[in-house]
Formats: C-alpha cells, structure tokens, sequence
C-alpha cells in the first residue's frame, strides 16, 4: 500500500456556504440553478472554478476561522 | 462566530441506525472519512454502541483499527460536538433531526490524534488522507486498490463488476479523483460539484439502463448536488439487491450527491478505487 496516495481531501462548498452564513440552508428546497448561485456567492468564486484546485477556490484553501474568512 | 462542545438534540432521528445516506462532510479536508463511513454503512448494519452516561450526555464507543488486522481500539466519546449553537462545522446528518455521524467523527479525530478526551482538537481532521486506509481504519480490514490508468474503461468496469452482486457492491467500496486535471492522462475538467478534483468519493455498485451502457454508481459525501457534467451521468430507478436496511431501490438523484457515471467518465475523471477485504 506504500504507493497509495493519502494526499486526497477537500472541503464540502455546501458546509462552507452554510459556515458563511451561519445557518442551515435547506438545499433541496433550491432549484439546481439557484445552489450554484448560493455557492458562488457564499463562496466568492465562480461555480465552474470551484471544484478545481487551478482556481483560487476555498473548496481547495486554508481552513475558515469564521464567518467570511476563507483564505 | 464562537464554537463550543454542545449537545445539539437527538443523535439518532430513527431509532439507533446509522444508514449510508446521513453522513455529510462539514468543511474539514475529511471526505476521505465520510465517503468510507458511508461505504462501510452501505455494507452493514451499523448500530451503536451506547456505551455509559457521564450524568449529562450519554457515551458512545466505536471500534477502529490503526491498520489492518491490528486490535481494535475502543474509542468513547460523549453527544457533545463542536458547534456555534446549531451551526455545525464538521459532519452533520442528511436528517436535520439527528446528527450520529458528527459523533463518529469526532471519535475518529480522537483515534487520529491519539488523545484519550472527549474534546479532540477537530482540525485533526483538516488533513489530507486516502478513502482506502479510513476504511482499514473503521473495519480493520485488509485493503486492495486499482489504479485506472493503463486499464481500460471496460477492464475498470469488470474489476468493479467482479465485487459485486445484484448491482451492489459486496464490500466498502471506494474511489478517488486525480489531484488536479494536469495529474489525469486523459483530457479532464473539473468544473462541477459531481466530479471534483482529489475528492474522495463512496462506490455502491453499477448500472446498466435498459437504453444501454455501463455506469458506475457514486455517492458524493457532500450529500448534496448543484451540478452534473453535460453528458455522461444516468437518471432513473435503481435496482440492487438488498442494501443494509433491506432496501432494494434508489432513486439516482444528484440532489442527494448520489449519481450513476458512465464508465468511460469513471475511467478518466478518477484516478483509483479501492476496498478492504473479507480478512
């Protein structure tokens, strides 16, 4: 197993949304169209670029010390 | 915004089970723990261990391996999570009314950072691993991984095929994204919430729909979707043969993060499966 990669991990833009605003967000009761808008808003970043380490994408950064502090 | 250990409510909504469907990654770097929780729930019936009552919260013990076929070491930890009131920051559950997989994970966090406390440092967690060695440490089971490169969509496919049985996977199954598109062979862009780059993700089995090919069936431990690619991705009933719970269908609905992915996709986006053995 020594050449199993154990450099694997993000973090979820959904929880990251809901630590932004520091509540629940009922996602499902959003169309699919209106979770990107929330996600790209909460998470100060384009949806396209958010799943990408290439971008400057919280789903890749640092870890949130609080509300609106991504990086 | 101020985290504490708090109890939030009932850490079970439905009696003491804990299905593959609840765990949710919160923001720590830990969707290797929560996809291989989910993976280990879909094979077996999880139940709890209630374990004592400190005169406030009742205790719950868990069993994990440090690797395979080590002992099992009994971890306790109370209902307290770490909380800002009802604002979760690690795992909650897909069921707003209970939240057992922020317990475990704190318990995990406690086994990862070899602290005998009830109040592990849960940043712990904010680190990188790998899906395959967070199932050894939950089962203590023997680990096996494939790396997709140099097999082709159709011989990844048969080895997935070959582990399991009515559609379903017969042991923790697993898989992983490239590190970034420039780390996949192929021509890859990671650019929705149902194909992230270095994330780990839960197998449940495959599906082959009456109007042709071979999917993969995947469970994102976001537990939620925004976001699929423009092709590539079935809709549809899912039949399997019976899951931990006694179900046999599943509604694929990237809604609930869970989604069937052709294989040539499967085959091109992930850089490697794996499972833990029956020994």
């Amino acid at each position: 197993m020594d050449d199993m990669r154990c450099t694997i991990g993000v973090r979820n833009p959904f929880a990251l949304a809901e630590l932004k605003e520091n509540r629940r967000i009922e996602w499902k009761e959003l169309e699919a169209g209106e979770r990107r808008e929330r996600l790209e808003l909460d998470c100060e970043c384009s949806y396209d670029k958010l799943f990408s380490p290439q971008s400057d994408s919280p789903v890749f950064g640092l870890i949130p010390d609080g509300a609106g502090r991504w990086k | 915004m101020t985290f504490a250990w708090q109890k939030p409510g009932g850490v079970f909504s439905n009696g003491l089970t804990m299905p593959f469907s609840r765990p949710v990654q919160g923001v720590l770097k830990d969707c290797h723990f929560i996809a291989a929780l989910s993976s280990y729930a879909w094979m077996s019936k999880l139940r709890p261990n209630l374990s004592g009552n400190d005169g406030e919260c009742d205790l719950y013990s868990f069993s994990l391996f440090s690797e395979s076929r080590s002992p099992a070491q009994t971890v306790e930890v109370s209902e307290r999570i770490w909380l800002n009131n009802s604002q979760y920051y690690g795992a909650r559950s897909s069921d707003p009314q209970e939240y057992w997989p922020a317990v475990y994970e704190k318990a995990y966090a406690a086994f990862r950072s070899d602290q005998i406390t009830d109040t592990p440092s849960m940043k712990v967690l904010d680190a990188t691993g790998n899906p395959v060695m967070s199932l050894v440490h939950l089962t203590g089971k023997t680990p096996v991984f494939v790396t997709n490169a140099g097999l082709t969509a159709e011989m990844v496919f048969t080895r997935i095929k070959q582990k399991t049985q009515g559609n379903k996977t017969t042991v923790p199954m697993v898989a992983w994204t490239y590190e970034s598109e420039n780390a996949a062979p192929a021509q890859v862009i990671y650019d929705n919430d149902a194909l992230v780059a270095n994330h780990s993700y839960s197998i449940l089995g495959i599906f082959n729909p009456p109007a042709g090919g071979h999917y993969v069936v995947l469970r994102n431990s976001f537990g939620i979707g925004a976001g699929e690619p423009d092709e590539g991705v079935a809709h549809g009933e899912w039949s399997h043969a019976a899951d931990s719970s006694g179900s046999t269908r599943l509604n694929l609905d990237i809604a609930d993060g869970i989604f069937a992915l052709d294989m040539n996709l499967f085959h091109d986006y992930f850089e490697a499966f794996g499972y833990v053995g029956l020994h």
